[in-house]
C-alpha cells in the first residue's frame, strides 16, 4: 500500500482533526514531481494550525513554487496522536502535498519561530527515518537548514542542522536551491558536503560545522574559530532592499482545519523603528520598508478574490505607525466592505489614535488589546516604550468609548532594573482601566478587563542580551504578588508559564552545549513544549542533570561586554556599540528617540546597504 | 431576498472534514465564485446560512443540503452552479441549486430521516454476512451509551428500515434512520453492527447516501423530488 491508501484507510479515519494531513488546501500547489528537478519540503515544527497562520510559510511557498525548477510542500509537527499512528504503521512523516517521506526531497527547510519548537524539529527528522544529528548524516541524505528569529542564536541547533539561512528568506532561499541544483546536475541526490562547500558562498548562510568554540578556564566561549578557509569571520544578515517590489503570495493557501488566524495577510511594511529594548523582532528586521497603498489596495483585492477569506489583517510589527495609514485605510476599507470582508488590526498602538483608526474598520469588534508592557513610567522609559500613562488611559477611554466592552492588557515581568513599585505600578494602572471601565457598565455589566502577564526573556541582538532572566523563584513570587494586587481590582490576571519562559532563556541565551540537553529532552519524550498540556518540565531538568549543565547559568546569569557571546557569529546589522549604548542608556532611564525622527546610528542601513523606505514622510 | 437550495456531496478525501471545516470551505468558495450572498447586520457580518444535519468526521455525504440567501435572484443556475464547482476542493461536488418556494419550512424542519450505508470487507467480518444482518434485525432494542455524557439512546427504534447486499466481495448493510425527533448518534448504529459480531468501525465505512421527508410511505428529499 503507498502512504496515502494508508492515511486514507487506517490512519486519518483514527486520529483528531484529520482536514491537519489531507494537502488539499485551496491555493495549495501539486507539482508533477518527476518534472522539476530540485525539490524542497517546508518543515514548520508545529501543528497545522500554527503553521498554516504563518505568514513567511505563504511567502515561500508561492516565490519557490512560481519557479519552473523548483518545487516546495509542507510539513508541519504531527499532533502527538497522528506520532503515534505512524511510529505504529512504520510509515514515515511526509509532505502534505504529494504524501511523500520528507528523505525524498533535496531540501528540508525548518523555520524556528520559537525556542520551544526545537524538540519538534528532532522528531520531525526522526520521523523521516533521518539521523537528527548531522555527523550521523550520510552524504545522500537530504539537506537540513533551517532559518527564523530562533536562528539568530543558531548554536543550540548547531549540531543537527547542515546550514542556517539568517535574515530575509527570499532572495536565499532561491539561492541555495540554485546551488543545490548545480551540484545535483542529472544524478538522485546532490552530495551533501559538495552543496554545503558551494553554499560558504552564499551570503546570510552558517554553516555550524566550519566553525568550533574555544572556551576559557571558566567555560566562556573564548573565540570562535573558523575550521574551513573560506567560511567568513561571521554571518551577516539577508535583508530585502525594497519590499515594494518583492514577492508577495495574492494566492495563499486556505488552511482546511481551522488555523489560529483565518485570514489574508497584508504585510504593509518589514521592520519596526520604535526601538524597544527587549524586542528582538525590532532589532533583527531592521530598517523599515513598506510597501505604498497602491500595491497594498491591488494585493487586498486579488487576495480576496482568490481565496474568499472572511478577513484581511495588516500585518507587521507596529501596523499603526506606516506612514500612509490615513491614507490606505478608508480606502482599503471601502474595498472591504463592497466585498464583505473584515479588516483587522492584530496589534495597537497605546493611543487613541490607534482606537480613533480602528473603530472605523469593517469586521468584528472583540477586544481592544493594549501593550503598556511596564507598570511605572521610570520601567517604560527603561525598556524605552514611549508609552506615558495618558496615552493609555486615552486609548481606554476612546475604546470604551467606540463601543468596545472587553480591554486586554500586556505586561512584563522580570524586566531589568525591575522593582516592588513597578509591580505596584501595573496594578494601579489596571486599577484605572477598571475604574474607567465602571462608568461604561451596561446595568450591572462592567466592561471585561483582562491582564496578561509574561515573564522577560532576554534575547539575542537586544540591547538586553547582556541581561539575565530573573530566577524562577522570584518570578514566582513577583507574579504571585502582582496576582494579589490585581485581585482587588477585579480585572483578570493571566500568567505565562514560568517555566516555559525559563525554558526559552536557555535556548535564546544558550551554546552548542544546549543542544546535548535537548537531545535529552527529546529522547526523554518530550514534543510540543511550548503548549502547556504537553510541557513536561521534570524531563527537562532530569536532562539538564544527565547534560551536566545548570540552567541557571544560561537562563539567568548575566554576560559582560567584552565577553564573547554564542552568537556572536551572527551579525545583524546593528552594531555592538549601539547595543551596548542603548544598554547603557536604558540603565540610566534615557529613552532614544524613533529612528524616523532621529537616526539612532544602530548601524544596520549602513552595514546592510538598505536604507528606510517610507512612502510619506512625516 | 431568494432563497436557494444547494445539494451537494462530501465524499473522497472530503469525507475527513469536519461540519464546521465544511462550512468554512463552502462559504469561502461561495465568495470567490461570486454568489450575491446575503449578510447579517452588524459588526460580524455572516453569510445567511442554514445547513442540514451535520455528518461526522470521515462519514460521507452523497446528498447533502444547504441553504442560502442571495441578494437577487440569479437566472442562470447552471451557470452558477459550474462556477462554485470550479472553487470547491476534491471530494466536495455542488449537484443541483433550486429556488426554495415561498413557505418552505426549512432543512431543520423539513428533514426527518436519514438513509446510511455501511460497508463491510470480509476483513471486518468473516463469517456469513447473511446471518450478521439477521442477528442486527432480530435486535428488538439495542441500547447506546453516548461516551462524552452518558446519556442512553435505544438505536433500534431509530431504524425506519434496514436492508443489506454483497457486491463485488463487499457487504453493504442500509438503514434508513430518524433525523430530529428520535434521532440517534450513528455511532450507536456502528456500534450495534460491532456487536452483532465484527471488528471495532469505524466512521469511515458509513455513507450517509439521502436526506429526507418521510411523508406517508412517501421519501420526499429537501428538492421535493419523490424517491422510489
Amino acid at each position: 500500500m503507498t502512504i496515502e491508501q494508508v492515511l486514507w484507510e487506517n490512519i486519518l479515519p483514527r486520529v483528531r482533526k484529520p482536514a491537519r494531513y489531507l494537502g488539499t488546501e485551496w491555493n495549495a500547489v501539486c507539482k508533477n514531481w518527476d518534472a522539476v528537478p530540485i525539490r524542497m519540503v517546508f518543515a514548520f515544527p508545529d501543528l497545522y494550525e500554527v503553521g498554516m497562520s504563518h505568514l513567511g510559510l505563504q511567502i515561500l511557498y508561492g516565490l519557490v513554487n512560481s519557479r519552473d525548477d523548483f518545487l516546495m510542500e509542507r510539513a508541519f509537527a504531527p499532533a502527538l496522536d497522528m506520532e503515534g499512528e505512524l511510529r505504529r504503521a512504520g510509515l514515515p512523516l511526509f509532505s502534505l502535498e504529494s504524501h511523500r517521506s520528507l528523505q525524498d526531497f533535496d531540501v528540508i527547510g525548518f523555520t524556528l519561530q520559537y525556542e520551544l519548537t526545537f524538540t519538534n524539529v528532532l522528531n520531525m527528522l526522526d520521523l523521516s527515518g533521518i539521523p537528527y544529528r548531522a555527523e550521523d548524516r550520510h552524504d545522500h541524505h537530504p539537506l537540513v537548514i533551517a532559518g527564523g528569529p530562533s536562528a539568530f542564536n543558531p548554536e543550540p541547533l548547531a549540531p543537527f542542522i547542515d546550514a542556517f539561512l539568517i535574515g530575509e528568506g527570499e532572495e536565499g532561499v532561491l539561492e541555495i536551491l540554485e546551488a543545490v541544483g548545480e551540484v545535483k546536475g542529472d544524478q538522485p541526490r546532490a552530495s551533501r558536503s559538495q552543496v554545503l562547500e558551494r553554499l560558504i558562498e552564499v551570503p546570510g548562510v552558517y554553516i555550524p560545522s566550519f566553525y568550533r568554540k574555544e572556551y576559557t578556564d571558566d567555560d566562556k566561549i573564548k573565540k570562535i574559530v573558523p575550521l574551513h578557509p573560506r567560511a567568513p569571520e561571521r554571518v551577516r544578515r539577508r535583508v530585502l532592499d525594497k519590499l515594494e517590489t518583492a514577492y508577495f503570495p495574492t494566492s495563499p493557501l486556505v488552511p482546511l482545519a481551522e488555523a489560529v488566524h483565518e485570514r489574508g495577510m497584508l504585510e504593509v511594511f518589514r521592520g519596526c523603528t520604535r526601538g524597544c529594548r527587549f524586542c528582538q523582532a525590532g532589532m533583527i528586521y531592521r530598517p523599515v520598508r513598506e510597501r505604498s497603498p497602491e500595491v497594498l489596495l491591488s494585493q487586498a483585492g486579488e487576495i480576496i478574490k482568490n481565496t474568499g477569506f472572511e478577513e484581511v489583517s495588516l500585518v507587521s510589527l507596529s501596523s499603526l505607525d506606516y506612514s500612509s495609514i490615513q491614507d490606505l485605510i478608508p480606502r482599503l476599507a471601502g474595498g472591504c466592505e463592497a466585498t464583505r470582508t473584515g479588516l483587522s488590526l492584530p496589534s495597537l498602538r497605546v493611543d487613541s489614535f490607534s482606537i480613533e483608526t480602528a473603530k472605523n474598520l469593517p469586521g468584528r469588534r472583540t477586544s481592544v488589546t493594549l501593550a503598556p508592557e511596564a507598570g511605572s513610567q521610570r520601567l517604560r522609559d527603561v525598556i524605552n516604550k514611549g508609552v506615558t500613562e495618558n496615552d493609555l488611559m486615552d486609548a481606554v477611554e476612546a475604546a470604551l468609548d467606540a463601543g468596545w466592552f472587553a480591554i486586554k492588557l500586556y505586561f512584563m515581568v522580570g524586566l531589568p532594573t525591575e522593582t516592588r513599585e513597578d509591580l505596584e505600578g501595573i496594578a494601579d494602572l489596571v486599577e484605572k482601566v477598571v475604574k474607567v471601565g465602571k462608568r461604561y457598565s451596561r446595568g450591572r455589566k462592567r466592561p471585561r478587563v483582562t491582564v496578561s502577564a509574561s515573564s522577560f526573556v532576554p534575547k539575542a541582538h537586544t540591547p538586553f542580551q547582556w541581561e539575565g532572566q530573573d530566577k524562577r523563584d522570584l518570578l514566582k513570587e513577583k507574579h504571585e504578588y502582582l496576582r494579589s494586587l490585581i485581585k482587588k481590582s477585579k480585572a483578570e490576571y493571566n500568567w505565562h508559564n514560568i517555566e516555559t519562559s525559563f525554558l526559552e532563556a536557555c535556548f535564546a541565551r544558550g551554546d552548542r552545549k544546549m543542544a546535548a540537553v535537548l537531545e535529552g529532552a527529546f529522547l526523554r519524550g518530550c514534543r510540543f513544549d511550548g503548549w502547556t498540556e504537553h510541557f513536561r518540565f521534570p524531563l527537562w531538568m532530569e536532562s539538564f542533570q544527565a547534560a551536566e549543565i545548570d540552567p541557571d547559568d544560561y537562563a539567568t546569569s548575566r554576560f559582560t561586554y567584552d565577553q564573547v557571546l554564542p552568537w556572536d557569529i551572527i551579525d545583524s546589522g546593528v552594531s555592538k556599540e549601539y547595543l551596548v549604548r542603548e544598554h547603557q542608556r536604558a540603565l540610566a532611564g534615557e529613552t532614544t528617540p524613533d529612528c524616523r525622527q532621529v537616526c539612532g546610528k544602530c548601524g544596520a542601513c549602513a552595514s546592510l546597504g538598505v536604507t528606510t523606505h517610507l512612502f510619506k514622510e512625516r | 431576498m431568494p432563497k436557494y437550495r444547494l445539494e451537494y456531496a462530501k465524499q473522497d478525501i472530503a469525507r475527513f472534514l469536519s461540519h464546521r471545516e465544511l462550512m468554512t470551505t463552502l462559504q469561502r468558495a461561495l465568495r470567490r465564485a461570486s454568489f450575491p450572498l446575503t449578510y447579517s447586520k452588524g459588526y460580524n457580518q455572516r453569510p445567511k446560512f442554514s445547513f442540514g444535519p451535520p455528518l461526522g468526521v470521515g462519514a460521507a455525504g452523497l446528498r447533502e443540503y444547504m441553504d442560502l440567501e442571495l441578494d437577487e435572484d440569479i437566472q442562470t443556475i447552471e451557470d452558477y452552479l459550474e462556477r462554485l464547482n470550479r472553487q470547491l476542493l476534491s471530494g466536495i461536488r455542488a449537484h443541483r441549486l433550486v429556488l426554495v418556494p415561498p413557505g418552505d419550512i426549512g432543512l431543520g424542519k423539513l428533514i426527518n430521516c436519514a438513509r446510511y450505508l455501511v460497508e463491510l470487507s470480509s476483513d471486518d467480518y468473516a463469517a456469513d454476512w447473511d446471518q450478521l444482518f439477521n442477528d442486527i434485525k432480530s435486535v428488538e432494542s439495542w441500547y447506546y451509551e453516548r461516551p462524552h455524557d452518558g446519556k442512553v439512546f435505544d438505536v433500534s427504534a431509530a431504524i425506519i428500515e434496514s436492508g443489506c447486499y454483497h457486491e463485488g466481495g463487499r457487504f453493504y448493510l442500509e438503514f434508513l434512520m430518524k433525523v430530529g425527533r428520535g434521532e440517534v448518534p450513528v455511532r450507536g448504529l456502528l456500534d450495534l453492527i460491532i456487536k452483532a459480531g465484527t471488528k471495532p468501525l469505524l466512521l469511515s465505512r458509513l455513507t450517509r447516501t439521502g436526506l429526507f421527508r418521510l411523508e406517508g410511505n412517501r421519501l420526499i428529499d429537501p428538492l421535493g423530488q419523490i424517491e422510489n
